[in-house]
């Protein structure tokens, strides 16, 4: 056979249509159709025994109780524990997703320091101590060591006050607080013992908000719901907010202020229920400036409020009528974390409120709590004080030791770094993630993640009753993971140990003998623990220990600081400056509890917040779809938003429950793609609140 | 022959996203890739916040979640050219086979709730995350569509329990959706539509209930309540004004 | 045999025009890598745009090509041996835009290696699974008619086992025509099918005969308007570009007549269809049809240029014998033909998809990644590719001699 072309066609032919009655094609196309459901590098199932693990959740301070699913010793789902004293079977999406947090691909896992560009680098934890030590001591006269405490309230926390207290010159630091705000405000106004308070809203048959997210995780979610979804009598919800917020879209009754006039409406909802006669006078009369009070609220009438809120007189009349037909209700303020807080004047408005509605020392009001019995030694401990960031000198602190909470930053940078001194300001953070301030930190000695470690969890600071859980450790915590008390350990020359000093505390409640320990699956009540000992192990295995209501009666003595309502309350009648042209919008920053700024989200939070239009992230705007066309800006649009304090990028939204002339911006989260917090070209003003700044919205090319 | 389906009461629905969190780690649905967006990422549970298209203040914004309706009359296993989608008859429930899906997305087209998803990416789990799977749901691969199946596999094991104890009925305590268990509110009842007992048969006669695009005659087995009008209208087209704004340019 | 006396030009002037379609080819294929092998990420399509530039051009590409078993059903069957001189080339049209269009669809689909469980686990009430049934057959029927084309080359010519077979199945093409034809009216027929089964979305949804939506022979019906207006067109290019005579003005003037008799059908029915969905079908399914076209841009403008402009105006235009036989009307009509069917599977596809079905949905919008429309041009690389070289080295018009010793 000779090789010609012609021969060479013929074969071609002939082994194509040859080759296509072997079975070789056919077992080719099915093994690669096998093989498109066997990809390597889709994850195998992990597999063992089934099994369920009790812990509690310490992502907020609600401290839900936790049923973990596992297989084999590894939590691969969280579900709520009915019949927990504190949170019956609830969790919020945090807590959800919480069993992810361990493998947040910003963990940190061993300790870095910031390399010579910015990278953080791995560096051995001696080094790091022996480094930190230095600065420390070398610190010049005249500045001072911090620790940043985002979780106060924890035994660690008295362990950081301990350790700073070791130096003349050392502060405690905690972020603003919201949820709180209005109960310290009352505390101060009373007589009675200084003692804490805890709204007892599982009772409240009305609540009046004043931006506080009531139906967005505030306070301890559970006991909301419980009184919301109340069978038969639902708590009625009265909203004060500019923004359409979640708890304003389902709230009873929504009044949207101009922004910044809240303490007007207060004001007026005062004056109708003195003037409508709608609660007893001797709710009022047991206050000590009442006279005035009385005087003060006379000149915000309805119909004049309505000028300065925009919101109609007889709107402010019926949310009056709807708490006062609704007794007991109680009056709410502290706004919403990224919102900016309430200022002082505006709590004292809303503490007048409480007093009209008689909330005080009233089951379904506000109600004393007696806080849990401590070991007595540590009554002598030198604690350092307790300081708010504001009061701290600029560029005063030479050593900054951000705590080993892994939520975000509850404080923006640039009003961190203000206080640093300048160039050498050495920040250390003990937080398991390189999230939020800690990405800003020159060392990261990293605590473990949540499930990695036995943490403790305290009361609840809107709690009624005091109560006590632990976080058990069901995950094997990474080698290279720093104990907090370790750190402080070497950095003091003493041995602290956590462990020993919880147990101590447990000790400390046996003895007091009060309160109940529910176990963890939220059924057995027990109440006689032999030894402090036994107390701690139904503790770690699970159980929820919780004092009892502390029955009260009204405090007889009520100082109401009317000065600072007339001072606030007279600006927004006559405000002192006119709008700033150059800035005709308002920009109001609002928050998702726990999630705003860039703090820590479970893995799977791109589902809300990336993956659909639940929820917003840092990287979009709302605005009405007026404004927006006012400033020729289409749905979707790169726009620029601009203020006095600086300007950042935005995608808008068109929303149609914007108020027309506001942006609204998340300050979190930020998803892979941002890194920045709308927060930081927000201005204060002089209530010492971000709620609102002047801007405009520009669209970029 | 059961019928199970969902009552979800959008008066105590407030948006919180815990049923969307707590499907995607029941199914093992990854976290979004880095370029997701809300028209690509996979949430077999979707919660919509909704509008009442009114002038600020009477504006008003609500919250509807929605997964797939289950359709007794079934748009998208009609259209599925290779059967990978499955109507069971036992339980009326409509499961997705990722391993028999070619990919063509010609049930998306037909299913008029947008209730499947395309994974156009690799599945990927930040390093260490794939411990914490679901060890009984399968993740699936690039290229294939996937939805909500009821949490197919807690029936499974549901039944798996009853046979066990000689039983062919599942316990209602025993199936109980991700979904349903984690909301806060427990604004979603479930259960067996089919026994006229149950709470979720009696819910669903509400004459606040109602069903999205009833019209359809898809026969959709998730229902839902709320005693806003404005709401109830959003189940139909008739009834609301078309938003005219593009979402994205 | 002797050999064919037509002339073409010169290899380097060949090589110059094929070198920018290759070009297209590889950066075609380079995008259609990206997307087999990172995945369909790389398009703009989602999960509310299942279907994007693809699908729509799909069906274009189909309907157009429709031309082929036309013509084939034509001269083979119903005898008008006057269109012998385009059969070729509808053919190798047909060939290029069915193998065409099947190989974006493997693209498209997000497991192409599973594409045969259609056979295997077939859904018999699927639109889809008819459709591929009748592709798959019909491009092996367009291949066996393409055999015989290409074993006239001069060198297959000499292996004379293959001229046997050329022999064989010539005689086969009557048959083959005959099958073709029939597996062609059903697969067009299904890609209307595709869009009016779908129940729930009440745009595009149909009701029909039997299994069949009246999508289903809208379409049959718009294709075979459009496929001799296309074949019409594309002959009309390759004698500009080649300049040469390849024709008889009668084929053209043949092919004119069918498209505008049949579009004229196909306008009427189509009419009567819209009237009925306005009035009926969609109101019955909860969605009042004049919404649809609130949505701008795709008003209602879309359904009057569909049916009017580019319906109606060329039909009248081509059943005009006086028009027809101008070269200034004629080849615009059969343009505004093409367009027209394009705009209906564009509608069919994209509008249907960007329309919402919930209520508290938005209207969506999308464009194509450059990625998928390098995946295309690849496609239409390859087809002028094919036929470049069908061109220059098969005998394609067997009346291009006798019209060169005319001219
Ligand atoms: N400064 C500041 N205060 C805040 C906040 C904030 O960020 N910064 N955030 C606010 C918010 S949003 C929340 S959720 C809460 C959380 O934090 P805090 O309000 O600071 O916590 P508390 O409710 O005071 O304390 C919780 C529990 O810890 C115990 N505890 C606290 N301090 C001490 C102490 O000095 N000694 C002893 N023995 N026990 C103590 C008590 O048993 C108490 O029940 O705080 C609010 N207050
Ligand atoms: N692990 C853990 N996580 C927690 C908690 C916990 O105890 N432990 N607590 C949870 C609780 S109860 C809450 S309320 C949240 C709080 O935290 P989030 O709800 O996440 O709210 P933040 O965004 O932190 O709210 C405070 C925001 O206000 C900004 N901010 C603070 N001060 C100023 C200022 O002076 N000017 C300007 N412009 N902006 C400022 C900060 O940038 C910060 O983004 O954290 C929650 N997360
Ligand atoms: S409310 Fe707080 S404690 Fe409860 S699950 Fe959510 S984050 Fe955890
Ligand atoms: S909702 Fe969609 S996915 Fe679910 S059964 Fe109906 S058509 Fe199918
Ligand atoms: S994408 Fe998968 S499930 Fe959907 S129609 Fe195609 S093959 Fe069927
Ligand atoms: S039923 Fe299961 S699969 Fe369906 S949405 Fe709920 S959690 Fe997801
Ligand atoms: S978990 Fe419940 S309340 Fe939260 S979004 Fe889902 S259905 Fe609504
Ligand atoms: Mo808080």
């Amino acid at each position: 056979m000779n090789a010609g072309r012609r021969n060479l066609l013929r074969f071609v032919g002939g082994a194509a249509a040859g080759v296509m009655i072997t079975p070789a094609p056919w077992k080719l196309i099915n093994d690669s159709a096998l093989w498109s459901q066997n990809w390597s590098w889709i994850p195998k199932l992990p597999s063992g025994p089934r099994t369920v693990k009790y812990t509690t959740c310490t992502l907020c301070p609600a401290g839900c109780g936790v049923e973990a699913r596992c297989v084999g010793e590894q939590p691969y789902g969280l579900v709520g524990v009915t019949g927990h004293p504190l949170s019956n079977g609830t969790l919020c999406p945090l807590g959800v997703g919480a069993h992810h947090l361990p493998y947040h691909p910003r963990r940190a896992s061993f300790p870095l320091k910031r390399g010579p560009v910015g990278k953080h680098v791995p560096v051995s934890f001696d080094t790091a101590i022996a480094e930190i030590s230095h600065a420390i001591e070398g610190r010049g006269r005249g500045t001072t060591l911090a620790v940043l405490d985002e979780r106060p309230g924890r035994t660690l926390s008295l362990v950081y006050r301990r350790f700073l207290g070791g130096f003349s010159d050392a502060v405690y630091l905690t972020p603003p607080a919201h949820e709180t705000v209005t109960l310290s405000m009352l505390s101060r106004m009373t007589d009675s013992p200084a003692g804490s308070l805890g709204f007892d809203i599982a009772s409240s048959r009305a609540a009046i908000s004043f931006g506080a997210p009531l139906l967005d995780g505030w306070g301890i979610p559970a006991q909301v719901n419980a009184a919301r979804y109340r069978a038969g009598s639902p708590m009625k919800i009265v909203q004060v907010e500019t923004k359409q917020s979640r708890t304003a879209s389902l709230a009873d009754l929504w009044l949207a202020p101009k922004p910044g006039t809240e303490a007007a409406v207060a004001m007026a909802i005062a004056n109708v229920l003195v003037n409508q006669n709608l609660v007893p006078a001797a709710n009022l009369d047991r206050a000590a400036g009442a006279a005035e009070y009385r005087e003060l609220i006379g000149q915000f009438p309805p119909e004049a409020v309505a000028a300065i809120t925009g919101i109609p007189p007889e709107t402010i009349v019926a949310a009056a009528q709807m708490l006062a037909v609704n007794l007991p209700a109680v009056a709410i303020g502290g706004g919403d974390a990224g919102g900016g807080a309430a200022t002082a004047s505006e709590e004292t408005a809303i503490a007048g409120l409480n007093l009209l509605l008689g909330a005080f020392h009233t089951p379904g009001g506000i109600m004393p709590r007696q806080e849990p019995p401590v070991p007595k030694e540590w009554n002598e401990w030198k604690l350092a004080p307790h300081s708010s960031i504001a009061d701290v000198p600029d560029h005063s602190i030479a050593v900054l030791i951000l705590g080993d909470s892994p939520s975000g930053d509850a404080l923006p940078w640039t009003l961190i770094a203000k206080k640093l001194v300048p160039g050498k300001g050495l920040v250390v953070s003990l937080a398991p993630f390189v999230e939020g301030p800690s990405r800003h930190a020159d060392y990261i000695l990293p605590a473990a993640a949540f499930l990695e470690t036995l943490e403790e969890v305290p009361t609840p600071p809107t709690a009624t009753t005091a109560s006590l859980s632990i976080a058990a450790a069901l995950l094997p915590v990474p080698k290279g993971v720093v104990e907090p008390a370790l750190v402080l350990s070497r950095l003091s020359g003493t041995e602290i140990a956590l462990g020993p000093l919880l147990e101590q505390r447990a000790a400390a409640i046996q003895e007091s003998k009060r309160g109940i320990v529910t176990d963890a699956a939220g059924s057995k009540p027990v109440t006689d623990f032999k030894t402090g000992d036994e107390l701690w192990k139904a503790l770690v295995a699970g159980g929820t220990w919780t004092a009892e209501l502390v029955a009260s009666k009204p405090p007889v003595h009520v100082d109401f600081q009317v000065a600072a309502i007339s001072q606030r309350v007279l600006v927004v009648i006559h405000p002192a400056s006119p709008a700033d042209a150059a800035f005709p919008l308002a920009l109001t920053p609002y928050a998702w509890r726990g999630a705003s700024g860039s703090s820590v989200l479970p893995p799977l939070f791109t589902k809300v917040y990336q993956e659909s239009l639940l929820r917003g992230s840092a990287i979009h705007c709302r605005v009405h779809p007026s404004t927006a066309a006012e400033a020729h800006v289409r749905d979707g649009d790169k726009v620029l938003v601009e203020t006095r304090c600086g300007s950042c990028e935005q995608r808008a939204w068109l929303d149609a429950s914007v108020m027309p002339g506001v942006i609204e911006v998340p300050a979190g989260p930020q998803g892979s793609k941002g890194d920045y917090s709308v927060l930081d070209v927000c201005a204060l003003d002089d209530g010492g609140t971000w709620r609102s700044s002047g801007a405009r919205i520009r669209r970029m090319s | 022959m059961s019928r199970y389906g969902m009552v979800i009461d959008l008066d105590k629905c407030n948006g919180c996203g815990a049923c969307m969190v707590a499907c995607a780690v029941e199914n093992n649905v990854p976290p979004a890739n880095a370029d997701a967006t809300e028209r690509t990422g996979i949430t077999w549970m979707r919660v919509f916040r909704v509008n009442n298209g009114a002038p600020y203040p009477a504006n008003r914004v609500r919250f509807i979640p929605m997964m797939c309706q289950h359709c007794a009359d079934t748009p998208c296993a009609h259209v599925c050219p290779q059967n990978a989608v499955d109507v069971d008859q036992e339980t009326g429930i409509i499961d997705q086979m990722p391993q028999r899906c070619l990919g063509c997305r010609y049930c998306m087209a037909a299913c008029p709730y947008h209730a499947r998803f395309f994974n156009w990416w690799d599945p990927a789990w930040p390093a260490g995350m794939e411990k914490a799977l679901n060890p009984s749901v399968a993740p699936r691969m690039r290229g294939v569509v996937e939805k909500c199946n009821f949490c197919h596999a807690r029936y499974q094991a549901a039944r798996a329990k009853a046979a066990g104890a000689g039983s062919r009925t599942v316990n209602p305590a025993d199936y109980t959706p991700a979904c349903v268990e984690s909301c806060p509110t427990k604004a979603i009842q479930f259960g067996d539509l089919a026994d006229p007992a149950s709470e979720v048969a009696k819910a669903s006669h509400d004459s606040n209930a109602f069903r999205l695009l009833e019209r359809l005659g898809t026969e959709s087995k998730v229902y839902y309540r709320t005693e806003q009008p404005w709401i109830r209208q959003m189940s139909d087209q008739n009834l609301v004004q078309i938003r005219k704004e593009a979402r994205h340019a | 045999m002797p050999e064919p006396l037509v002339r073409r030009c010169s290899s380097s002037q060949f090589v110059r025009w094929t070198l920018p379609w290759f070009a297209l080819l590889a950066f075609g294929l380079y995008c259609a890598g990206l997307c087999l092998f990172r995945g369909l990420n790389q398009t703009n399509m989602d999960n509310r745009f299942a279907f994007g530039l693809w699908i729509f051009l799909d069906l274009s590409v189909i309907a157009l090509g429709a031309g082929a078993f036309l013509t084939g059903l034509l001269v083979y069957i119903l005898k008008r041996h006057e269109l012998r001189g385009v059969i070729n080339t509808a053919v190798i049209v047909g060939f290029c835009c069915y193998s065409g269009a099947m190989a974006i669809l493997a693209v498209d689909v997000g497991q192409p290696l599973r594409a045969w469980y259609t056979f295997w686990y077939p859904n018999v009430h699927s639109m889809l699974t008819e459709v591929t049934f009748c592709i798959t057959c019909y491009l092996t029927v367009l291949a066996l008619e393409y055999v015989p084309i290409i074993l006239k080359y001069r060198d297959l010519k000499k292996v004379p086992s293959y001229l046997v077979f050329e022999f064989q199945l010539h005689k086969l093409m009557p048959v083959l025509a005959g099958v073709g034809a029939f597996l062609s009216f059903f697969h067009q027929g299904s890609l209307g099918g595709l869009f009016g089964v779908l129940r729930g979305r009440p745009f595009a949804f149909r009701e029909g005969f039997a299994i069949w939506p009246s999508t289903f022979f809208l379409f049959i019906l718009s294709a075979v308007a459009a496929g001799p207006s296309f074949l019409m067109l594309i002959t009309w290019l390759v004698e500009k570009i080649s300049n040469h005579k390849l024709v008889k003005r009668e084929v053209f003037d043949t092919l004119g007549r069918i498209s505008g008799g049949l579009l004229i059908v196909y306008v009427l029915a189509k009419c009567v269809d819209t009237l009925i969905w306005i009035n009926n079908t969609s109101p019955a399914a909860g969605f009042p049809a004049h919404r649809f076209y609130t949505l701008q841009p795709f008003g209602g403008w879309l359904l009057f240029a569909e049916i009017v402009p580019f319906g109606l105006l060329p039909a009248l235009v081509l059943l005009d014998a006086r028009r027809r036989s101008d070269l200034r009307w004629l080849l615009p009509a059969a343009t505004m033909v093409c367009l027209g069917v394009m705009l209906n599977r564009f509608v069919l596809t994209i509008q249907t998809l960007a329309v919402p079905t919930l209520p508290f949905d938005s209207f969506m919008s999308y464009s194509p990644s450059w990625q998928e429309t390098g995946t295309f041009l690849a496609v239409v690389a390859y087809g002028v590719l094919v036929y470049s070289y069908s061109f220059r080295y098969l005998p394609l018009f067997p009346q291009e001699r006798d019209l060169q010793a005319a001219g």
